[in-house]
């Protein structure tokens, strides 16, 4: 298999010389195509300096991210704009959605910027909106729907370009428990049906039962990592529980 | 694509003039304000007005610029302000894989948008003020019609001219500022904690430093200031000014940390009433926009103090009419026939009153030889003399009291300049060249104007009978008409006194000088107006958009903060204060936050006019008319900021009642 994502001895530190906090401290995993990865960790372990830095809003103190065999460490501003818009996906906590835009114009944002023609980025709108259940809301403003079909929104507009990895940073953070399941079985869904590599950052051990893989984290090195394989979703959970225990740290148990 | 771009622009800028009302309403004013004083300082019949006029268009010029600078820093702290709270916004985009500049150029588009926005808005409103201002000249110049305003070109282009300006410098910083954005800053600004840029410690002992600075300042420009005569020194005023800026600053870098100390120091302070909560909102907010409250609290200063010095310098010439002009007509000269002068008045003016009197040299100069002070010499050599019974009946015309005196008896009417020296003069008794010998009543200075003494500041005031024998010096004539004088009479009796001096023109009379024996009411008006407009427009237009933008921008923080701590309301809420209560609560802090930038500014501009109505006193009524000005000047002040104030309390109000 390709390999979509490949981290090479990453170290990421903050502060100054005489008080280093070493958030990353030396970082090698690669993600294969169509695979659905979690990572997990403690509240200061790294996790979201992680993601920063594989989605290029951060930057690595040492070390090499390819994304599709480009080294995004050594690319310049403008090639990065580029990249993002075309390589990656991105799913916030809290949605990131532009509140003037209406969620049609929101998930089309990205594409229209392509340059692409209108009529296939409507077709291809419809096409992901019926797949996440949005199609009845694609007139709306952000403002008048709720915080799920928000959040399914930002996964259309992830997926529209049909990125080579979608990142996601907490995506059930701000979403009630039925919300968050619905919205991981939506991730399936894109996972599965729509062929889509999903990296996902996560404390909650309920949504990263979902995922195939689990990489856990802990004071900026990978710590543990399990696969979901032949387990059913509850075998995986007890699984995920017991490496948490194992880790320590303030992490959400329960849900 | 850009045509997405053009329409989240526009879209954006709807969102915004919701948001930004005030501020949308202080530019469009501003630039109203800027084309409107464009048209009336270009017009041509407002430069026939009066010769002085001219002066007006090149003051006007350089008091655009200043304005122009103002706006710009409105606009430019806006559009800083806007950009901070959309960072998330233009976060997102950038994450999309919109490139920077075509976010820069989304943002200028918007700010381009609502400022063309206002700048079109601005020609109508600017006209109609244009007349306003035409009518207020009617009034002050006593004209007949209103001025007619011509749309001109010239008006029009340096308004263009001010707004390409504004917006070169604020579109270059705009510039300078987005091409340093991170995408991670946008993202997690909100996030980041709100730092205080200056440490504590120096905050603490910087509020002493500041005052005692400010208290240096003070002393320094009171001290050029001491007595009428001596010239303040330009270098130390500057020196002080400068002073007074630091102290303006550092004052408000420190005061914040200066009131949490004080009002947390005691437990009974600190758990009264709602102090917990607005000392730490208020205090938390100075602290991150200490710089901006410096620049606010100057601004307020300098609104005040032009303020004050415009209504001194108004005072001044109001004074000097009255000194220079007590009557309509003054004609001095040795002869005694006026028929011919008389003639030239009575073809366009009915005269109510009309008195003619003499006044008398007395040679044996016992004043004009004990004067030490060479300003007080004048350029008469001899002293003047006018009978009691003459005085009271020029008294009388002015209504005002009449003097007393009893037989041998002598009283000096002065100038104010004078009067401390005469007081000091050891002449209590003088001996007239005739040999009467009196003794000294008093000095007065009450009912005394220029012409009166002709050459000196001063004249002695003797009974009927002490004149005997004495040589007569002038004739004079006073005359008040039913119809207001004005320069065209002047211009016809100065011709009629002095031929030489005056040239006649097709047009009629043109004056080359002012003669010193002849005073016309409506020329000394007509002069003292001209400059007076001057000054009063351009005082009060500063005046007005120094208080807009300071009220606009303590407006636009206090409504963002509405939006952005909400919570803090809704916690209060949950905790069980009443909704009144929280009312009251941000009525108070409102309030805080708008006198803040207001008390030092007060202070400091009482302190100057206090300072300088030592020289300007000689020159005013009385000697505390300086207090009224000062009174007035505030009341104004506070009528505008006020309503800043009231639009951002009920906007407030809205936000958290929503």
């Amino acid at each position: 298999m390709e390999n979509i994502l490949k981290i090479e001895h990453v170290k990421k530190y903050y502060g100054e010389s005489s008080v280093i906090t070493k958030a990353l401290n030396g970082i090698n995993f690669s993600i294969e195509k169509g695979e659905f990865v979690a990572i997990m960790g403690s509240s200061g372990s790294g996790k979201t300096t992680l993601l920063n830095c594989i989605s290029t809003i951060g930057t690595v103190t040492s070390g090499t991210v390819f994304i599709n065999d480009f080294d995004i460490t050594k690319m310049n501003e403008n090639e990065l704009s580029d990249f993002r818009r075309t390589e990656l996906g991105f799913i916030f906590q809290d949605f990131n959605l532009l509140d003037t835009l209406t969620i049609e114009e929101n998930i089309a944002l990205s594409s229209i910027i392509n340059h692409q023609n209108p009529n296939e980025i409507e077709k291809r709108i419809q096409e992901i909106a019926i797949q996440l259940g949005i199609e009845g809301i694609l007139k709306k403003f952000p403002y008048e729907v709720s915080g799920g079909q928000k959040q399914r929104c930002a996964c259309a507009r992830a997926l529209i370009q049909s990125p080579k990895l979608i990142l996601a940073d907490e995506p059930t953070g701000a979403l009630d428990s039925k919300s968050s399941r619905m919205l991981l079985e939506t991730m399936i869904k894109m996972n599965q049906g729509l062929k889509a590599t999903i990296l996902m950052v996560t404390h909650d051990a309920f949504s990263a039962s979902f995922v195939s893989r689990i990489l856990f984290l802990k004071d900026g090195k990978i710590f543990n990592e399990i696969r979901k394989g032949e387990k059913t979703r509850k075998e995986f959970f007890e699984e995920i529980l017991d490496v948490l225990n194992l880790l320590g740290g303030d992490v959400d148990l329960v849900k | 694509m850009l045509i997405l771009l053009n329409k989240l622009a526009i879209r954006n800028v709807k969102r915004s003039m919701k948001d930004y009302v005030i501020y949308l309403i202080t530019v469009t004013l501003a630039f109203s304000f800027l084309f409107a004083l464009n048209l009336v300082s270009n017009a041509k019949e407002v430069l026939a007005l009066s010769n002085i006029m001219e002066n007006f268009k090149m003051v006007m010029i350089v008091v655009n610029f200043i304005v122009v600078l103002i706006i710009c820093f409105l606009i430019n702290y806006t559009s800083k302000f806007m950009f901070q709270k959309r960072s998330k916004e233009f976060g997102t985009y950038l994450i999309l894989g919109i490139k920077k500049n075509q976010i820069t150029k989304l943002f200028t588009l918007e700010n381009l948008l609502l400022g063309v926005f206002s700048f079109l808005l601005s020609f109508p409103i600017g006209y109609f003020f244009s007349m306003l201002l035409s009518f207020i000249m009617m009034n002050i110049f006593e004209l007949p019609a209103l001025i007619k305003i011509n749309l001109s070109m010239e008006a029009f282009f340096l308004s263009f001219l001010s707004f390409l300006l504004i917006y070169f410098f604020v579109l270059f910083f705009l510039r300078k500022r987005m091409k340093k954005l991170k995408i991670y800053d946008l993202l997690y600004l909100e996030k980041k904690n709100e730092t205080a840029k200056i440490p504590t410690k120096i905050r603490h002992y910087g509020f002493f430093l500041s005052l005692s600075l400010g208290i240096l300042a003070f002393l320094l420009f009171d001290n050029q200031f001491k007595s009428i005569g001596v010239e303040p020194s330009m270098t130390i005023i500057l020196i002080s000014f400068f002073f007074m800026i630091l102290s303006i600053y550092g004052i408000t870098l420190t005061l914040a940390d200066f009131l949490v100390k004080f009002v947390l120091k005691s437990k009974n302070r600190k758990y009264k009433k709602d102090y917990l909560f607005i000392t730490r909102t208020f205090s938390s907010k100075i602290k991150t926009m200490s710089f901006t409250m410096g620049t606010l609290t100057f601004l307020i200063t300098l609104t005040l103090i032009a303020l004050n010095l415009s209504s001194l310098m108004k005072g001044m010439f109001e004074y000097q009419i009255k000194r220079n002009a007590p009557y309509e007509i003054i004609i001095s000269k040795k002869g005694m026939d006026f028929a011919e002068e008389f003639q030239i008045i009575k073809e366009n003016y009915s005269i109510t009153e009309q008195f003619h009197y003499q006044d008398y040299q007395d040679t044996n100069n016992n004043i004009r030889n004990k004067i030490q002070k060479e300003e007080h010499f004048g350029w008469k050599e001899i002293d003047n003399i006018i009978k009691l019974s003459d005085l009271n009946q020029l008294l009388l015309l002015q209504q005002k009291e009449p003097m007393y005196l009893n037989e041998f008896e002598f009283s000096i009417l002065c100038s104010k300049e004078i009067r401390k020296e005469l007081n000091q003069m050891d002449v209590n008794q003088i001996t007239l060249a005739n040999q009467i010998t009196l003794q000294k009543k008093e000095i007065k200075s009450d009912g005394y104007y220029s012409n009166l003494s002709f050459g000196l500041s001063y004249i002695i005031v003797v009974p009927d009978e002490a004149v005997k024998d004495l040589p007569s010096n002038l004739n004079h004539l006073i005359i008040n008409t039913k119809e207001k004088t004005n320069e065209n009479l002047a211009s016809e009796l100065s011709f009629q006194l002095a031929p030489d001096i005056c040239k006649k023109t097709d047009k009629g009379y043109d004056i080359c000088y002012y003669l010193s024996n002849l005073v016309v009411r409506g020329q000394k008006i007509a002069t003292n107006k001209g400059m007076l407009t001057i000054c009063s427009f351009v005082c009060f237009y500063m005046a007005f958009i120094f208080i807009s933008v300071a009220g606009t921008i303590l407006a636009i923080q206090s409504l963002s903060d509405a939006t952005k701590y909400k919570y803090r309301y809704t916690v209060l809420k949950k905790l069980g204060v009443r909704k009144e209560n929280i009312r009251k609560t941000i009525l108070k802090q409102l309030l805080l936050f708008f006198l803040f930038p207001v008390i030092y500014p007060i202070i400091i501009s009482f302190f100057t006019i206090f300072s300088m109505n030592r020289i300007f006193q000689i020159s005013l009524e009385t000697n505390t008319t300086y207090f009224t000005y000062f009174i007035i000047n505030l009341f104004l002040f506070i009528i505008i900021y006020f309503i800043y104030f009231l639009a951002t309390y009920f906007g407030y109000k809205k936000n958290i009642d929503e």
